[in-house]
């Protein structure tokens, strides 16, 4: 006989996540504190022991260097996912109940999926993004009657709608736990627990015509249509419509298959029903591709690697945009693990380089957003640079990139534009790279180091030569060192400045800071997070010196008084102005 | 304003400002080519377009006659079918034959924004709809049964759904 149980538990382990405040290694804000029982709940704010996420707002969209913007713009997610996070319980059990605790600006939770150990998702909950008042929330969403057990939660999130960065304290499991067999467990999960409820689909609400026809004679006038004039029907179709036309008919069937609707393509809203077959059936059709997101997919499906392979060498001819974020089996573990399974082509793969060099002339945009660029070869390196010249945006956003293979990059792309190095930990030296793109990169806009390390204010004062900057975020980079002229170089050089993160730069005073105020009128959003060292009489200059500025971050500012905050936003209405800090 | 006499398949002439029709690709060239002066009194036949239909478009043209005019790199442009405009809503509420033909008519004149909208509408309609929904809603036969190598994958197995 097997027995069941009620069992509540924690999560005890993180297992991946897009997006994260604080470097690989500090603890503090990172994604491991959402395990384990809440140690901040009821308490409200900013806390280091939590889980804390980076972007908020609107704000993030408007920073290309941090910010893809869709490759297919009728396919975007409803629900705006742009993170997720990944946990894992010690037991499986049949979710009855879910709390999240949330103890800073809540609200951001928009799809919970579950499932056991490498089974199938199964989607638990999903709902818009939340407007929460400002006080610690213990989430419990009401969850959809599912037959299976999980040991695994996956959040997806959107923190657009939120004002300030959020916190995550725990995530607490509970249903029933079957304490017997495999077998027994099947038996359970086939009469003991409800049957599943109607999965949602994605449908617009379109009012359908067919009603008001009724009176007319039934036709088909997709007959009477040229091909032409189908394929640019179905060009507005988002993919899962798509897929279904090909069901409908011979004559739709054929049609959609057609190249010319298979050039912008982003699956990651399907990531969890993409897998080697998926790529396969898509092979055919994309001879036409351009833009190519597969963020999220594959991670599950151990011969995805191989057929990612195949299908990229036969897609990758007319590519012009590739994101691959959080792909990762490109990554070391991953492919040792395939390589003990002997029918696997492990040595196809044996890193991301080795895809890239396939690409062509034209590419422009490439993001690899938490990818592991492992086994580089010199050999690679130079092919690649020889053939990616024309880069517009290069996202390598906490990846473990290096100068060997960074600064060539750099110095074959003169029309970069955007680039993102947030978390780069193996670049041996900023300073290097900011040396190089003031040469070779003279149209950079944006440029984003968050928590990036070995930068000095040399580094910082050759930006100034890049006069093009508009996004600035150089978030952590200077906490230790003073920037001495660094930011005058700055303020002479980029005075087309619309958002600078100096974020952690504790050693900046108000002198220092001075001059950006004075040249980069155009600002629009600055962060002055955790500098102590400016005053409130200097925080009153910005507003009067910057009269487009619509965000201002102010949290641990110690030396600004709260009550300033509240008196500066009743006086600035139409600026934000963030603020936390233990003390508030 | 000069005038400009348009005649349907089925004989009836509509005259229209010379700006409003020109709204329409077809017509645009074949004035420019022929060099047709607006004095003349000539008829453009449109053997085509029957004038129920003509009528619809005109209709559309005018009240679109201030439209910025469609760009070169139109082809790029983003694909979605959530921006049709109430105005363009409200004229499209007609039968499934009106519209289809309407649609035709946009191809063959080519007024690029009302073959735009008009595809966007049918777009619509299939949106969010099961095979056999769609079936049903444009009285499609179907006499067809996807092979094995077709296969469209299934949901939890890719972005369709069994």
């Amino acid at each position: 006989m097997f027995k069941t149980s009620e069992l509540e538990q924690f999560a005890n382990k993180v297992l991946e996540f897009t997006t994260r405040y604080n470097s690989h290694n500090h603890v503090s804000y990172a994604p491991c504190n959402l395990t384990g029982r809440y140690t901040k709940y009821p308490s409200y704010g900013d806390s280091p022991e939590t889980y804390t996420l980076r972007g908020y707002g609107h704000w993030w969209r408007l920073s290309e260097a941090n910010y893809q913007k869709p490759y297919m713009v009728n396919d975007t997610d409803a629900l705006g996912a742009e993170d997720f996070i990944t946990v894992q319980f010690s037991q499986a059990v049949a979710p009855s109940k879910i709390f999240i605790y949330e103890t800073y600006t809540p609200g951001s939770v928009v799809r919970i999926w579950g499932r056991r150990m490498k089974e199938k998702w199964t989607r638990l909950w999903e709902g818009p993004p939340q407007k929460c008042p400002p006080e610690a929330r213990k989430f419990q969403p009401k969850l959809i009657n599912v037959s299976c057990f999980v040991d695994t939660i996956k959040l997806e999130l959107n923190c657009s709608e939120l004002n300030h960065y959020t916190c995550f304290d725990a995530i607490l499991l509970a249903g029933l736990t079957a304490s017997g067999s495999h077998f027994q467990r099947k038996c359970l999960e086939a009469f003991g627990i409800p049957k599943m409820a109607v999965v949602t689909t994605i449908c617009d609400g379109s009012e359908s015509y067919s009603s008001t026809s009724k009176r007319k004679k039934k036709k088909d006038y997709f007959k009477i249509l040229p091909h032409e004039l189908m394929i640019h029907i179905f060009q507005f179709l988002d993919m899962r419509s798509l897929l279904r036309c090909s069901r409908v008919s011979k004559q739709w069937n054929e049609i959609s298959r057609d190249s010319l609707l298979y050039q912008n393509i982003s699956l990651k809203k399907y990531w969890y029903t993409v897998d080697s077959r998926a790529l396969e059936f898509f092979q055919n059709r994309c001879q036409n591709l351009k833009k190519l997101d597969l963020s999220w997919c594959g991670n599950d499906d151990p011969s995805f690697s191989r057929k990612f392979y195949q299908f990229f060498t036969s897609v990758c001819k007319s590519l012009t945009h590739l994101s691959l974020g959080n792909a990762n089996y490109f990554n070391g573990s991953h492919l040792a693990a395939l390589s003990k399974c002997p029918n696997l082509v492990g040595e196809f793969l044996k890193n991301i380089i080795s895809i890239l060099v396939k690409l062509n002339f034209l590419f422009s945009e490439l993001r690899l957003r938490n990818v592991s660029i492992i086994d580089l070869e010199y050999c690679h390196i130079e092919t690649l640079v020889t053939k990616l010249k024309k880069l517009v945006t290069l996202d390598l956003y906490s990846t473990n990139i290096t100068s060997d293979l960074l600064l060539p990059l750099l110095k074959s792309n003169p029309n970069l534009k955007y680039l993102n190095l947030d978390f780069c930990d193996d670049i041996e030296n900023l300073d290097d790279v900011i040396e190089v793109v003031v040469q070779h990169n003279k149209k950079l806009t944006g440029w984003s180091s968050w928590k990036a390390r070995r930068l000095s204010s040399k580094g910082v004062s050759l930006l100034g030569h890049c006069y093009n900057l508009e996004d600035l975020d150089l978030g952590w980079g200077l906490h230790m060192s003073p920037p001495e002229h660094a930011l005058e170089k700055i303020a002479m050089g980029c005075k087309g400045l619309r958002r600078l993160i100096l974020s952690g730069w504790r050693p900046l005073i108000d002198s220092m800071l001075l001059p950006i105020i004075e040249n980069c009128k155009q600002l629009e959003q600055l962060d002055l997070l955790s500098i102590k060292g400016i005053s409130k009489e200097f925080v009153e200059k910005i507003f009067k010196e910057l009269p487009s500025l619509k965000l201002l971050e102010l949290s641990f500012c110690d030396s600004i008084p709260f009550e300033k905050i509240e008196e500066w936003r009743r006086l600035h209405p139409h600026v934000l102005i963030s603020r936390c800090s233990e003390n508030d | 304003m000069p005038q400009l006499k348009l005649q349907s398949s089925d004989g009836e002439i509509f005259e229209v400002d010379v700006e409003i029709a020109k709204c329409s690709f077809t017509i645009k060239t074949m004035l420019e080519e022929l060099g047709i002066d607006e004095e003349d009194d000539e008829v453009v036949p449109l053997p085509n377009v029957n004038s129920a239909i003509l009528e619809k478009v005109i209709e559309w043209a005018t009240y679109h006659k201030d439209d910025p005019p469609p760009t070169e790199d139109d082809q790029y442009k983003e694909k979605r079918s959530d921006d049709i405009c109430e105005w363009d809503v409200d004229f499209l509420k007609v039968d499934q034959g009106t519209l289809f033909e309407i649609m035709l008519a946009a191809n063959y004149l080519d007024v690029k924004g009302l073959l735009d909208t008009t595809c966007k509408t049918v777009a619509n309609m299939i949106k969010g709809k099961s095979a056999d929904e769609i079936r049903k809603t444009f009285n499609i036969k179907d006499n067809f049964t996807v092979s094995e190598e077709e296969n469209v994958p299934k949901e939890n197995g890719s972005c369709e759904e069994k």
